[in-house]
């Protein structure tokens, strides 16, 4: 449950990067397909990060001792994670409903005071979620494994920011 | 002083007046100018420029305004500008209609920049045909880079280098979003008298809304929004700049006496926070009447047209 969540979290996140990477570069009025290709894009990016961190996590496991020592290490630390993404991800949704569903002030407000400032504290609630995660003291494998899987997630989007910002602005 | 710190889009191109021919912009001036308004990072930022002896290089200045706007029409995505202008536009073209004013209505957009504003009415405004859509800027490369826009998802608009005070086709209705800021004192009344001596029916012009909110929300919302350094720096400081409701109705009053003037959303809010833009609106005082009532229930955001 706790490494699906991650995952699954990472993809979303990879998948709003897609979307972020794209936007404030094409000029078009009509950009559906833009953006959903550019969701689509990061999608595949998010996947392709998250079986290369199981990849690592499963040779990690292998190599160790105490494999069910270290798993149980790493969901610890998942689980700690978890608590601080969960609640950073209830509050976008939350304000990504407002934008969605509300009347154009309230819209505004959503995207100004909620999705504005919180795409700018996105790096610090990963660092912050990778400091909680470890806080109990960890070893060196599960150690090395997070703030790899943190940094790796934070480095997507700047990866997906640089490949949409060498395409040429028109078509 | 600090007030008038200038946008760094404002000194880095140059038109001659006459012929909007550009013309070259020496580096060290412009350099000279942003220190002497103490803005120290702004100059540094200049100071990377290219600038073969010693003139800031034309197409490297066009490539940031670019990047710059495109990240700006994001914004003007995200802040619903076209839908913005529409609610005040299409009360103002039943006025037109109503009041028996010969067609067809050319709406001049004023500045367009990309012309986001201007294509998204052709694409969403449902105008009605006897409506023109004209994005007007000095920028000949905006110009260019509207016109293929428009053509490549058959918008029904057109764009021209041009002031948009001079054109060979006289507006019916001059438009435009986050421009008047860029005029100042005596230029303001110029921009606003050139428009109302044009024989104009109206004009409505949107911008960001002076709050002791805007300043913080802005530096939040543009440090992450914008990639572009200029378009952060100058976004920023363009909501510092803003003009109050006002300045605004009161320069207008004065130089167009013709007009009924008022703000829209010009009202003060305890905490203003929903209403980010304000427009500065004018018609002329025999369509006063039939304008208030087309508007409806948005002539209570109107203030006092007068
Ligand atoms: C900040 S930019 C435009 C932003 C644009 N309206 C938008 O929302 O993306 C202002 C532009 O106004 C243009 N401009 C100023 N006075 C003008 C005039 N009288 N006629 C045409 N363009 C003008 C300048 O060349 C400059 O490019």
């Amino acid at each position: 449950m706790i490494p699906a969540l991650l995952a699954v979290l990472a993809i979303i996140d990879a998948a709003f990067a897609g979307f972020r990477a794209a936007a404030g570069r094409d000029a078009r009025i009509f950009k559906r397909a833009y953006y959903q290709r550019a969701v689509l894009v990061g999608v595949g990016a998010g996947v392709a990060l998250v079986l290369a961190l199981a990849a690592l996590t499963l040779a990690a496991l292998v190599l160790a001792r105490s494999p069910s020592a270290l798993y149980a290490e790493l969901l610890a630390i998942g689980a700690r994670m978890l608590h601080v993404f969960l609640a950073y991800a209830l509050l976008v949704v939350a304000a990504l409903v407002l934008y969605a569903t509300a009347r154009r002030e309230l819209r505004i407000l959503a995207t100004v005071s909620i999705l504005g400032p919180f795409t700018l504290l996105r790096p610090l609630v990963v660092i912050v979620a990778t400091i909680r995660g470890l806080g109990g003291g960890a070893s060196l494998p599960a150690i090395a494994l997070t703030v790899v899987s943190s940094a790796s997630v934070l480095g997507l989007g700047r990866l997906l920011d640089r490949r949409y910002g060498r395409e040429p602005p028109l078509t | 002083m600090t007030l008038d710190r200038p946008e760094i889009s404002d000194l880095v191109i140059a038109f001659e007046p006459a012929t909007l021919e550009r013309l070259p912009v020496p580096r060290d001036e412009v350099l000279a100018t942003l220190e002497r308004h103490g803005m120290s990072a702004a100059a540094r930022l200049v100071a990377r420029w290219p600038h073969p002896e010693g003139v800031l290089d034309a197409r490297f200045v066009d490539a940031v305004l670019l990047r710059a706007h495109l990240e700006l029409q994001r914004l003007s995505e995200e802040f619903r500008q076209g839908e913005r202008m529409r609610s005040l536009l299409v009360p103002l073209l039943d006025t037109l209609r109503r009041e028996r004013v010969p067609g067809p209505y050319r709406v001049v957009d004023v500045g367009c920049g990309l012309g986001y504003v201007i294509r998204w009415l052709a694409a969403h405004g449902g105008l009605g045909d006897d409506t023109r859509l004209i994005g007007c800027d000095y920028n000949a490369p905006f110009i260019s880079f509207a016109t293929r826009l428009a053509a490549e998802e058959g918008l029904r608009c057109e764009f021209a280098v041009a002031n948009a005070f001079q054109l060979s086709e006289p507006a019916t209705i001059f438009t435009s979003t986050g421009v008047i800021h860029h005029f100042r004192r005596e230029s303001l009344d110029r921009f606003l008298g050139e428009q109302g001596a044009s024989g104009a029916s109206a004009f409505l012009h949107f911008d960001t809304k002076p709050t002791y909110l805007a300043p913080i929300g802005s530096w939040i919302f543009h440090r992450a929004r914008m990639r572009e350094p200029l378009a952060l720096h100058d976004g920023v400081l363009s909501a510092v700049r803003a003009h109050s409701p006002d300045t605004l109705a009161a320069a207008a009053r004065r130089t167009c006496p013709e007009f009924a003037v008022g703000v829209h959303d010009g009202a003060r809010e305890l905490v203003p926070v929903l209403k980010v833009m304000l427009a500065l609106v004018g018609v002329r005082r025999e369509l006063r009447g039939a304008y208030l009532e087309r508007l409806g229930p948005l002539a209570g955001r109107l203030g006092e047209l007068a």
